[in-house]
């Protein structure tokens, strides 16, 4: 059938990645862990632990921006209908109704003191 | 075309009222300040607002089925039946959220503007025609849920069901997209109706794709229902969330999800065929652990709550049951049986949330001897506990015998038995309340503040229909047969 | 007279309304209320028997009543009574009225829960002897458990919590199978206006179904006669399904045992005589050995447990097992004496074993332990003979009356019910008689223990029986020996009806 191939190729990816981990493990060296389980510093000692408890105020910029760039994002495609379409207030409308919606959000986070930082 | 838009809105009345609904409270909530006026306002607003999709609902059910949107959603009799269920569920659990001390006093707003949000998910759940239709209705549910199980913020079992809830869901979704996305390639489209009329011109090597990426699909929405094996989030979520969300839960995901199935069945599996045969496998076999693991798990609790989620696990299974038939006489039971559930899980939430404000924690033996200090609230937790075990002349036993009957009629003996066995097991547990309620001493002589004469007075105009849909039902019965599926 | 079955079954619900609207101090009021309720029934019954054609078989026309219920799916409001059931439903009234008279003074507690309840539990057994139509059967059936849970939950001995909740879920068991049948029959019969009309069921009419059930072809007769026969043997209760029995009656208090053991056991053999046997009777006779068998397993294995008791109430309800084994060979043997034995030991049980409850309830007033020999080995009576002459008279009625001795009410029917089973199984017949003599042992030996020998110190002080226990044993005594000489007004009514499911069964 046509899936042969894909069969094949299948296969043969998983065949040979057992195979290179399962040799470098039986043939290679072994370590003590300890000292590659540091977190790296590009070769200076590490002073601190890596992970770090930040403020919630990034998360919540990060999310908040990702929100309304997919809003913008959304113009776009629509921007390329709108162009010679056949009912073009219906559009326009249709597309006020969607940022009508999202403004009242941004009402809302504004409202809410969700991106005053300092506070 | 965009006029066939316009008038399709007047269709989609319901969800516009919501959507409206859910903006309006918004700005209300951020421009105004926290007073008790204007939380009244917000209180009056949101009842209106719901009562009215309310009405809207029972005028829509007047008009003919039809397709709206170009074939994106289907407004029919079905769908309008089952969120005219779970506006009402809305209904009940924000009225719990307003006397119950599991939600902040100042994320009472919140609550019901995400409950409205997860209302239209669900309304677009049960309209849906097409499979992008059901993933945004499922998505729109699950991501609000996910905020609203977590909504006790300073308690670190709220903030554990939230997490527990998102990664739960995130992979489900991811799953079912998975599947969503073999089912288009093999069948070339999404629109359901579409799909339907192509798997009747497959091949065997299409169908061996076809029914993976089905049993995928299914594990999606299974995951909502919290069907058993995709049930491990609900107890711990139950558990963690504020009891007023966990109303919400019990009752507008389930059944939203429990209607999407319905129509995906209906769809797609009307025909006989090798795909039919194997769908119905899948389901009966899902229903019946779903029922038996629900049950035998509820035994075991401690919690109140917990044995809820459990119990409502069970009789997610039970509706599923009714699914198998894939005819009108089954999609009748399971109407039915979504009404006498609504109720049945109203009441017990309420009296659990009353109960668990006063003394801090839903253990069991905080119901020890309620009979004595609240003889009128133990009575009706003691109908609803005996409706929920399948106990003439109430409800719940109403609601079995038509999926018992609907069963036997097309000679599914097994899953009739099951059911039967299951009843029996879940009589232990539901007896268990009722025992401690009635035949054990009270423990104190303390008065329970939410019993209070309003509260009381609505949990018996909730209890009511328990009690009469048991005897008279033949009105509502005919409500339920006359939500047809509409294909298109 | 259509309305005199529709009286008789919600005059209970109508007391049971008006002792709930009593203020809750007044318990003399809802007392004395529940008692005139209770009269009023018995005297709609004593009508009900006075208007009864004794010479016609099958349901009289003159008392049906037929009312669309739920009419989309052929549910009828449908009350019937003939030659079965009305001893049953007399039986059903008078021990109710007893009842209220003996808890009169023996429940202290929640006296309005009480007397709301038993009234309630009198309504729904009244349902199930009377109801014509399958579903109206089966939710009186199941709703009887919910009182009876609560009367032995809150009132009842020290381990009343355990018997109510085995006692529920065994019997919800056996309901929940006959369930199934009922819908099984439902569709058999195609869903027409008669497919839950109890009496067009019957006839055999399923004979030539079968069903496939993984891949083998079982006969729906016969598998849904065994799914019927489990739901009615667990109440009856047949010798594996007896388990709940003795905790039951055991923990109860005095007047819900007597109900427990004078009609609900009595509901299990209705309903073979009504349901199992008439709407399936080639499968009755294809299992007819195989029911002596159990009966008479009831029979032994019943005496020989209670002879073992150190309880005497433990005792009684192991006498009932044994008791009930007799009805179910009679049931087996499917001849008219057999059959008219059964009936009738059906009702004199009834009598006889209420008697003993009372009895026993009585002296538990007096002494608040009901142990023949205490586990510590020293007696709990002795002497009673001597120091309450008139209980002793009334307990040696209830107890020859149990036992089976010629002239009282017990041995006219276990007499009929040998005379029945003697030509088709007479190995049984001989192996009954010893459960017969076992019978009369440890009855014999309870009452020495208890009446005979030195007095026990303790039973000096107590009182006789008063005014109102003689006056609610009085009824009982002229019972047992009046249809003991003679049964005649007994029997007459259940000839018509007997007769006529006997010569269905012999067309099979």
């Amino acid at each position: 059938m046509e899936f042969a191939s894909f069969a094949v190729f299948f296969i043969i990816a998983c065949t040979l990645s057992a195979v290179l981990l399962g040799i470098s493990s039986l043939l290679g060296q072994k370590r003590k862990a300890i000292r590659e389980m540091d977190i790296y510093e590009s070769g200076v000692n590490p002073v601190g632990s890596a992970t770090r408890q930040y403020d919630i105020k990034f998360f919540l910029t990060a999310i908040l921006f990702l929100l309304f760039d997919v809003e913008i994002v959304f113009l776009l495609p629509w921007a390329m209908a709108y162009n010679g379409a056949p009912d073009q207030t219906f559009m326009m409308w249709g597309f006020v109704f969607f940022m009508a919606i999202l403004l009242v959000g941004y009402i809302f986070v504004i409202n809410s003191k969700a991106l005053k930082w300092e506070e | 075309m965009y006029l066939n838009y316009l008038a399709n809105i007047s269709r989609y009345i319901p969800e516009i009222l919501l959507v409206g609904l859910m903006v309006g409270l918004i700005l209300i909530e951020t421009t105004y300040k926290e007073d008790d006026k204007n939380k009244r306002y917000i209180f009056i607003a949101a009842i209106v607002g719901l009562i009215a999709t309310f009405v809207s609902l029972v005028a829509n059910l007047s008009g003919k089925p039809e397709a709206i949107f170009s074939n994106s959603m289907i407004i029919d009799p079905f769908s309008t039946s089952m969120k005219m269920i779970m506006v009402l569920g809305t209904l009940g659990s924000y009225y719990l959220s307003t006397i119950s001390k599991d939600v902040y006093e100042s994320l009472k707003t919140e609550f019901i503007i995400m409950a409205v949000g997860i209302l239209i998910g669900g309304f677009i759940l049960a309209s849906a025609n097409n499979m992008l239709m059901i993933f945004i209705g499922i998505e729109t549910l699950s991501i609000l849920s996910y905020v609203m199980a977590s909504l006790k913020k300073n308690d670190e079992r709220s903030s554990e069901a939230g997490l527990k809830y998102a990664l739960y869901g995130g992979i489900s979704s991811g799953l079912m997209l998975f599947g969503m996305s073999h089912m288009f390639g093999v069948l070339g489209t999404i629109q359901f109706s579409g799909m339907a009329a192509t798997i009747a011109t497959l091949d065997k090597a299409q169908m061996l794709i076809l029914m993976p990426s089905f049993v995928l699909f299914f594990a999606g929405i299974g995951y909502k229902i919290a069907a058993v094996p995709f049930h491990m989030w609900s107890p711990d979520v139950y558990e963690g969330s504020p009891t007023p969300v966990t109303t919400l839960f019990a009752i507008v995901p389930k059944l939203a999800g429990i209607a999407a199935l319905i129509r995906v069945t209906m769809i797609f599996f009307a025909t006989p065929g090798p795909l039919r045969v194997g769908w119905v496998g899948l389901v009966m076999v899902i229903a019946a652990l779903t029922m038996t693991v629900g049950n035998i798990t509820a035994i075991g609790q401690k919690s109140v709550k917990r044995m809820l989620a459990y119990s409502s696990i069970s009789h997610a299974g039970i509706m599923l049951a009714g699914l198998v038939m894939i005819n009108e006489i089954g999609i009748r039971a399971v109407v039915f049986y979504a009404i006498t559930y609504l109720f049945m899980t109203l009441v017990a939430f309420y009296i659990t949330s009353i109960v668990q404000d006063k003394y801090g924690n839903d253990h069991f033996d905080r119901f020890q001897g309620l009979i004595y200090r609240y003889p009128f609230m133990a009575v009706m937790m003691t109908v609803v506990m005996l409706s929920l075990t399948g106990l003439p002349p109430l409800a719940g036993f109403v609601g079995k015998y038509n999926i018992i009957v609907a069963l036997i009629n097309s000679r599914n003996f097994t899953l009739a038995i099951i059911l039967v066995l299951n009843s029996v097991i879940s009589a232990y547990y539901y007896l268990k309340i009722v025992r401690l309620m009635t035949l054990k001493p009270q423990e104190s002589n303390e008065k329970i503040e939410g019993f209070g004469f309003l509260n009381q007075l609505i949990i018996v105009a909730m209890t009511v229909p328990v009690l009469t849909l048991g005897i008279f039902w033949e009105n509502v019965m005919a409500f339920a047969g006359s939500a047809k599926v509409f294909i298109q | 007279m259509h309305g005199l079955l529709s009286w008789i079954l919600w005059m209970p619900i109508i007391g049971m309304l008006g002792v709930l609207l009593i203020p809750k101090e007044k318990t003399s009021a809802m007392k004395w209320w529940s008692l005139v309720n209770t009269v009023i029934t018995f005297a709609l019954t004593i009508v009900l028997y006075c208007n009864f054609n004794q010479a016609t078989p099958g349901m009289q026309e003159a008392f049906n009543v037929r009312i669309p219920w739920i009419a989309q799916f052929n549910i009828f409001y449908a009350l019937g009574v003939d030659g079965i059931s009305l001893p049953m439903i007399l039986l059903t009234s008078l021990l109710f009225m007893l009842c209220i008279l003996s808890s009169w003074t023996q429940i202290k507690k929640s006296i309005k829960g009480y007397f709301a309840l038993l009234l309630l539990l009198q309504s729904t057994v009244f349902g199930v002897f009377m109801a014509m139509d399958f579903f109206l059967f089966y939710v009186y059936w199941e709703v009887m458990l919910i009182p009876m849970f609560f009367l032995i939950g809150v009132w009842g001995g020290e381990n009343r919590e355990y018997a109510a909740v085995k006692f529920f879920l065994y019997t919800f068991f056996g309901s929940l199978l006959m369930l199934v049948g009922i819908v099984a029959l439902y569709f058999a019969t195609g869903q027409t206006e008669n497919s839950f009309n109890i009496l067009a069921l019957q006839g055999g009419h399923f004979t030539k179904l079968n069903l496939e059930i993984f891949g083998a072809t079982v006969s729906f007769s016969k598998l849904f006669f065994i799914f019927m026969f489990v739901g009615f043997a667990i109440k009856v209760p047949v010798f594996p399904f007896h388990t709940w029995l003795p905790h039951a009656h055991v923990q109860a208090p005095t007047a819900i045992s007597v109900i427990l053991a004078g009609v609900l056991l009595k509901m299990g053999t209705y309903g073979f005589l009504r349901i199992a046997f008439p709407i399936f009777p080639d499968s009755a006779k294809y299992f007819g050995p195989a029911i002596a068998w159990l009966g008479l397993i009831n029979v032994i294995y019943g005496a020989l447990c209670a002879m073992a008791q150190t309880d005497v109430k433990k005792l009684i309800a192991y006498s009932s097992v044994s008791h009930m084994g007799f009805v179910m060979l009679g049931l087996a043997a499917m001849n008219v004496q057999g059959m008219n034995g059964a009936v009738l030991q059906m009702f004199n049980h009834g009598t006889s074993t209420a008697m003993m409850f009372f009895m026993i309830g009585i002296i538990y007033e007096r002494s608040h332990h009901r142990y023949i020999v205490r586990p510590d080995g020293s007696r709990g009576f002795g002497g009673l003979y001597t120091q309450l002459p008139v209980y002793s008279i009334i307990f040696i009625i209830g107890m020859f009356a149990s036992m089976g001795l010629p002239g009282l009410s017990g041995f006219i029917s276990e007499a009929l019910i040998f005379l029945g089973i003697y030509e088709k199984f007479t190995t049984i017949t001989i192996l009954a008689l010893i459960g017969l003599l076992i019978g009369a042992a440890y009855l014999l030996w309870m009452f020495k223990r208890m009446f005979f020998g030195d007095v026990n110190p303790e039973v000096k002080d107590y009182t006789d029986m008063t005014k109102l226990e003689i006056g609610y044993m009085i009824p009982l005594c002229i019972t047992v020996i009046v249809f003991g000489i003679f049964p005649a007004p007994i029997l007459n009514i259940m000839k018509a009806s007997v007769g006529q499911l006997v010569s269905l069964l012999a067309t099979f």
